[in-house]
């Protein structure tokens, strides 16, 4: 029963993803990516500089950059790697609730993992970011999935590969990579001393994975980190600290649009710290009494304690060493996955626990129910929670081809101002649509010198020549307009 | 399946795949970007719609006596342009071949629209401007409009000169234009 709900769920948010893939307008991110584009090369533009400016994660843009070439210019095109990642992320997390957890909190963990509506934005998005996740849990399903198999020469070492393709995809995963290796030492260390074993050549084959992924990253992003540091484009995230900072802002965004104070945030953000020590107290508590229950599921939680300590310890660490952001929003999803872990896997071990059992389910039941309304309440097909300026991109831009497009034989330039956030996704549908007549995207400051200018409808007062401007669009969804001037370009 | 074979497979994949991208890297033709690589400053005799891209002809116009012309390469020159509708067209062309017996198929989106030649040798000064004209209407999305050659240097000929390229036939004139209709008419 719990697989079929399991599968059922898993094919729903897929859907969910694809068809958003088609009716979503490219954003401001995506179109800053995939205009750059050389293709059909599908290497020469992957320069230390190029990858330096940071909107660029390698096995994304690579992935794009092919499938665009393979596939040609469509919106869907650039998003067809970012609905593999999301087919792989749903497929994990599928996997990962069967089989670490039974009856109703199999379907109940995947709901957990699958319906953040903030996160299901970039399932559908040509950002890395689903990509990411794909891997990330790939390589916690690798990491847990090995403790159950003791005979292996190499543990869950090769787990390694998954984090590390995780960096690739998306560099904000660099942290659970690094974190990944150190949960592998500790673990080795301390199933070392457990099983009194000694340190023999296997040990050395276990090396191999960890030195050839580090390697491999090093000499990828090596440069373009230094260039990055020297030009100073590290600037993104918070200064506010890990809780108040990156997990509030984690909270906000996945509250999507239900409005809440930044004070009631920052609350329950302790609070999930709070949890999480909580979780911790009650495995040492059991540990200390013997009651090791389900070794797996014990083991696991511990796992996902380990990671989640170690990545938080990390972000603080390289906040004092270099002052770095603490990563916001879309940057913390990892955290989110490993909350969810947390209390999933330890509701479950604590299932079998007299002084736990009803405390946990009603805690994991209720936040599961939160989980799925705020889903619904969020779900939409046309615009993202980051990028809602852009939800009516493709619908103006189109619209001005449709009125314009002869230009192109008979060479009369075009000219059109934007507001500065939607100057990315208007430049990618210029490009895509073919507009070669547009000959310059201005400021809104500029709208003088267009013929049609998108801003927000608010601004309409400010326009002095009214009696020359036509409203011809409107966007619902933001509130910007399309106008156009008749006076010019005539 | 085994763990040993599982690896063997995953390496043999990975080795194909790498091999598929340098096969790819190496031999693709790009496309070139009328607007930013053809120079045809002052030569009304070279107007194409400002989003085509081009392969299989030189960037930049040259004179043979006063006459412009483009060198196309063989073995086919690829045009490719966009139209958000249907649209009417003139496709006007003038070509002179460096070579005798040769011939020029046009196609359009796939479809053959004329064969020209046996051409014999010309220089683009003995046959400049508009010699061709066809009527195209185009598809909404991409068009191809391509010049395939039966001959080109290197390939059946030798211009017997010290140039790599690959001359197939010199457009004195290329032309994509809208049919304009008269008023009234």
């Amino acid at each position: 029963m719990s697989d079929f709900s399991v599968l059922l769920l898993m094919g729903g948010v897929f859907a969910y993803a694809a068809v958003r893939v088609f009716t979503l307008s490219m954003t401001c991110d995506e179109g800053w990516s995939a205009q750059d584009m050389p293709y059909p090369s599908l290497f020469a533009f992957l320069t230390p500089q190029y990858i330096a400016a940071l909107n660029t994660h390698l096995l994304n843009t690579f992935l794009i950059n092919s499938s665009v070439t393979i596939f040609g210019q469509h919106d869907w095109a650039v998003r067809l790697p970012a609905l593999l990642g999301t087919g792989m992320y749903l497929t994990t997390a599928g996997a990962l609730s069967l089989r670490f957890t039974s009856s109703w909190r199999s379907p109940a963990l995947f709901v957990l993992l699958a319906c953040n509506p903030y996160i299901a934005d970039f399932y559908s998005l040509a950002r890395g970011y689903s990509l990411g996740l794909g891997f990330f849990l790939l390589g916690v399903r690798g990491l847990l999935v090995s403790l159950e198999d003791t005979s292996s020469r190499t543990g869950g070492w090769w787990s390694l590969a998954a984090f590390a393709l995780a960096a690739l995809s998306n560099l904000s995963f660099l942290y659970p990579y690094l974190a990944a290796i150190a949960v592998l030492i500790i673990y080795e260390i301390v199933s070392a001393r457990h099983l009194r074993k000694e340190i023999s050549s296997q040990y050395w084959s276990r090396l191999v994975p960890c030195v050839l992924t580090l390697g491999l990253l090093a000499v990828l992003y090596g440069e373009p980190m230094i260039i990055a540091m020297r030009n100073g484009e590290h600037w993104w995230g918070s200064l506010d600290g890990l809780i108040d900072g990156s997990v509030a802002s984690l909270l906000r965004v996945t509250l999507y649009k239900i409005n809440t104070s930044e004070q009631v945030l920052i609350t329950v953000a302790r609070w999930l710290f709070g949890m999480m020590a909580l979780i911790a107290v009650c495995m040492i508590y059991c540990f200390w009494r013997g009651k090791h229950g389900h070794k797996i599921i014990f083991q696991a939680v511990w796992i996902i304690l380990a990671f989640f300590s170690i990545i938080s310890l990390g972000v603080l660490l390289e906040h004092r060493l270099i002052g770095t952001p603490f990563l916001i929003e879309r940057g913390t999803f990892f955290f989110y996955v490993l909350f969810v872990l947390g209390l999933g896997f330890f509701t479950e071990y604590a299932h079998g626990e007299r002084f736990f059992q009803k405390t946990t389910q009603i805690v994991f039941g209720c936040v599961c129910v939160c989980t799925v309304i705020n889903f619904v309440v969020a779900a939409n097909f046309k615009y993202t929670a980051t990028w809602g300026n852009d939800a009516c991109a493709r619908d103006f831009m189109e619209r001005i081809h449709a009125e314009n497009y002869p230009r192109n034989f008979t060479r009369e330039p075009l000219v059109l101002s934007v507001e500065y956030q939607s100057g990315h996704a208007t430049q990618y549908y210029a490009n895509f649509l073919s507009m070669d007549y547009l000959t310059n995207i201005v400021s809104f400051k500029e709208r003088n010198k267009a013929n049609y200018a998108i801003f927000s409808v608010f601004r309409l007062p400010e326009i002095d020549d009214s009696a020359s401007a036509r409203i011809v669009m409107e966007c619902p969804v933001n509130g910007l307009v399309l106008v156009q001037y008749s006076h010019r370009g005539e | 399946m085994n763990l040993k074979r599982r690896k063997m497979l995953f390496l043999a994949a990975g080795f194909m795949l790498v091999g598929v991208l340098i096969y790819h890297e190496s031999t693709f033709r790009d496309w070139k970007q009328y607007k930013l690589n053809f120079d045809n400053a002052g030569f009304t005799q070279f107007l194409l719609p400002l989003d085509s891209r081009f392969r299989g002809m030189s960037g930049g116009v040259d004179l043979s006596a006063g006459v412009p012309f483009c060198w196309a390469f063989g073995p086919d020159t690829q045009l490719r342009f966009k139209t958000f509708k249907p649209m009417e067209l003139q496709l006007r062309y003038g070509l002179a071949s460096p070579f005798g017996g040769q011939t020029v198929d046009l196609f359009f989106n796939g479809k053959q629209i004329a064969h020209h030649g046996p051409l014999s040798r010309s220089s683009p000064e003995d046959s400049p401007g508009v010699q061709y004209e066809q009527h195209i209407r185009s598809r909404a999305g991409v068009n191809v409009i391509v010049f395939k050659y039966a001959k080109w240097n290197h390939g059946e000929v030798e211009l017997g000169i010290d140039d790599p390229r690959l001359f197939a036939i010199a457009f004195t004139s290329l032309q994509l234009l809208p049919k304009l209709h008269a008023v009234g008419g």
